[in-house]
């Protein structure tokens, strides 16, 4: 359904030039999760942002191709991308407390994208909420509010996000992203800003979403442990490029390239032994200041001469597992 | 439960009318010069007797605290007394002029947000652009300028050079306007007088700007940067991922969070618009309050000070009342 080819997105900066998506290529098949993983300013965030053309100035996608149910999303026209963002992808962000408009009524701003795609004019919409658009809109914004999991809705609908907790209003959130039944939800750090409990709701909420509608989900987070418990896929990304994809079971049960590797041993566990953690010793580098080779390098134990100095390719090991890294041997992708 | 909170505070603001009814009284009082000197002055050679007349007349003779209770209990009646100098009730000389002066600040606030409102978003929507560079150097020169200068210069271009806009009065009697409310424009509109409306407009064009200009100069400013603020949140991202146009996420998401502490400022400038124009109104000759008031002052018209100070104050509450009703509205999360 969507296919990534060496996407590239940089921003110019004083310090120097940042490549916060650094030729990335994905892909996700309908109706898969896919986990996105990595510390914080890796370029994930920048990636989602760059397939919905969001990119705050002064970045500016670079190049590569992004294609969703086959046609280039960079090709087309402004107003073809208006008409795919909110309809066919949608996307839920990270702070959900500074993401609702705060003078606007919840229910307004779930309505707000039905308004602006014609949800409600549509035959499926029609025959189910009926001919009235009014009626209509409200029926389904009153629909998705309790399919989100917010209660006593019809009070809920005319309250302001201030009067929301942080998990409802990241549930009013999923409302207005799933509203006009997308395709592909592109999901960043969704519960980062949550209590733990919260989370948990929240990413059980987008499994049934996922089982139900069949929604491909693209979830960015900076935690292994919920990728692994939540997605598919895997890619595993550091300093803008991505360093390993595979199969969630391969990339959490055989991790091959050292960044992974370091991000496996520093969760820690919970049990009755006590366990050091190893962390990942280092700093995530300067993006601005990168020059080539391998930008793991100076954080890695396994680390050669040849990584300071080649651009390395990645490299396919298994059907369906991808790695950069000198030390793991397979033909290049 | 908003309207009680509203005559709550209305109540509240009688206090601070007495105090600032007292203070005044005091002040006129304190300062050098005597009414009853000032007029003989100008009348000419004038018996001591005539003028102990005059002081009884005007209750001058009396001590002071008697002044102050005669004054206060009739500013309880409704009644601020009688002008010395122009002989006429004070509440009806305030009533014939403040129509002028309300409509001049009318006239200034509409001018102020016409040019800086769109002036702000531009400026921020686009920033670092030419316009916004002119703008903003327009604006920096709008808030330096005083009034009387700006007002001196507009005659001299609009009026004098180019004879586009009258330089004084608010209407030439040629017109020949029944007055009904006094605010011209309304007048105008209710008897059908057309030309005498376009004159009325003309008329207000260049004192309206002269008093709104600053304004519109710390408009423009707070919306830009309020503004600019504003389009880097993150609900104005989550806008355009659900398809907005770029002009629905300015101008629907964006102004209305932007326009939140500008719109305390406009209402708080009524105040001063309808205070704070005895410049104006000396420079356009325009018959107001202010210049009533100026009057007032120069000749120590004891009650007709008096009386305009605890109308300026009135509004000055009103208009801070104002702002507090507007936001309450424009900002879901504030409460009376």
């Amino acid at each position: 359904m969507l296919v990534i080819k060496n996407l590239s997105t940089h921003f110019p900066t004083e310090r120097g030039l940042v490549k916060a998506v650094n030729n990335v290529s994905l892909s996700l098949a309908t109706g898969e999760i896919l986990g996105l993983v990595g510390e914080s300013g890796c370029g994930k965030s920048m990636t989602l942002l760059s397939i919905l053309r969001l990119i705050p100035f002064p970045g500016k996608i670079v190049g590569g191709e992004v294609f969703f149910r086959g046609s280039n999303l960079l090709e087309k026209k402004p107003a073809e991308m208006r008409a795919l963002r909110g309809q066919d992808i949608a996307m839920v962000f990270q702070d959900p407390m500074t993401t609702l408009n705060p003078v606007f009524k919840v229910g307004e701003q779930i309505g707000e994208s039905l308004r602006i795609h014609g949800a409600m004019g549509k035959e499926s919409f029609r025959r189910r909420y009926g001919d009235n658009k009014k009626i209509a809109e409200k029926e389904r914004v009153l629909e998705l509010m309790k399919e989100v999991g917010i209660p006593s809705v019809d009070e809920r609908y005319h309250e302001y996000p201030h009067q929301f907790s942080g998990g409802m209003q990241q549930r009013a959130l999923i409302a207005i992203a799933l509203s006009c039944n997308p395709q592909l939800l592109l999901a960043d750090e969704p519960t980062t800003a949550l209590d733990v409990t919260i989370q948990a709701q929240i990413l059980s909420l987008l499994e049934q979403i996922n089982r139900e509608h069949g929604t491909g989900i693209i979830l960015v987070t900076h935690d292994l442990g919920v990728a692994a418990e939540f997605c598919q896929r895997i890619a595993v990304m550091y300093a803008g490029s991505l360093v390993e994809v595979g199969p969630t079971d391969v990339v959490i049960g055989e991790p091959r390239h050292p960044y992974t590797i370091g991000l496996l041993r520093s969760i820690p566990k919970i049990s009755s032994k006590k366990e050091k953690i190893k962390p990942i010793y280092g700093n995530v580098p300067d993006l601005a200041g990168l020059a080539g080779g391998c930008p793991f390098a100076p954080r890695c134990e396994v680390v050669k001469d040849a990584c300071y100095s080649e651009d390395i390719p990645m490299r396919q090991i298994s059907d369906d597992h991808q790695v950069r890294c000198l030390n793991v041997p397979g033909h290049s992708v | 439960m908003r309207l009680a909170r509203v005559l709550e505070r209305v109540f509240v603001a009688i206090p601070v009318m007495l105090g600032v009814a007292i203070i005044v009284f005091f002040f006129m009082r304190l300062s050098p010069g005597d009414p009853v000197d000032l007029m003989m002055g100008e009348a000419g050679s004038v018996s001591p007797r005539e003028m102990e007349a005059l002081a009884r007349e005007f209750r001058l003779d009396e001590p002071l605290h008697m002044q102050l209770y005669h004054f206060l209990a009739g500013l309880l009646r409704g009644d601020l007394g009688n002008s010395f100098v122009k002989r006429k009730p004070v509440a009806r000389l305030v009533r014939e002029h403040l129509p002028a002066t309300v409509e001049l600040a009318i006239g200034a606030l509409v001018i102020a947000l016409v040019i800086a409102i769109p002036i702000g978003i531009i400026s921020a929507v686009k920033q670092h652009s030419i316009l916004d560079r002119v703008s903003m150097a327009g604006a920096f020169l709008g808030i330096s300028m005083p009034a009387f200068w700006m007002g001196i210069v507009l005659i001299l271009v609009f009026s004098v050079y180019w004879h586009v806009f009258p330089s004084h009065g608010r209407l030439p009697f040629a017109v020949g306007l029944k007055t009904i409310t006094g605010f011209y424009t309304i007048d105008s509109i209710l008897t059908g007088n057309w030309s005498a409306l376009a004159s009325t407009l003309k008329h207000l064009f260049l004192p309206s700007l002269t008093l709104g200009a600053g304004t519109a100069a710390t408009i423009a400013r707070m919306t830009r940067s309020s503004m600019l603020e504003v389009l880097r949140q993150d609900y104005i991202v989550l806008a355009r991922a659900k398809g907005l146009t770029e002009y629905a996420v300015v101008v629907k998401h964006a102004l209305r969070n932007a326009l939140i502490p500008t719109v305390t400022i406009v209402a708080l400038q009524i105040g001063t618009f309808l205070g704070g124009n005895m410049i104006v109104e000396t420079v356009f000759g325009w018959p107001g309050l202010g210049r009533l008031v100026v009057d007032a002052i120069q000749r120590r018209d004891f009650p007709l000070v008096q009386g305009a100070v605890i109308v300026y104050a009135l509004t000055f509450v009103m208009a801070n009342l104002l702002a507090d009703i507007i936001y309450t509205f424009v900002n879901p999360k504030i409460e009376l």
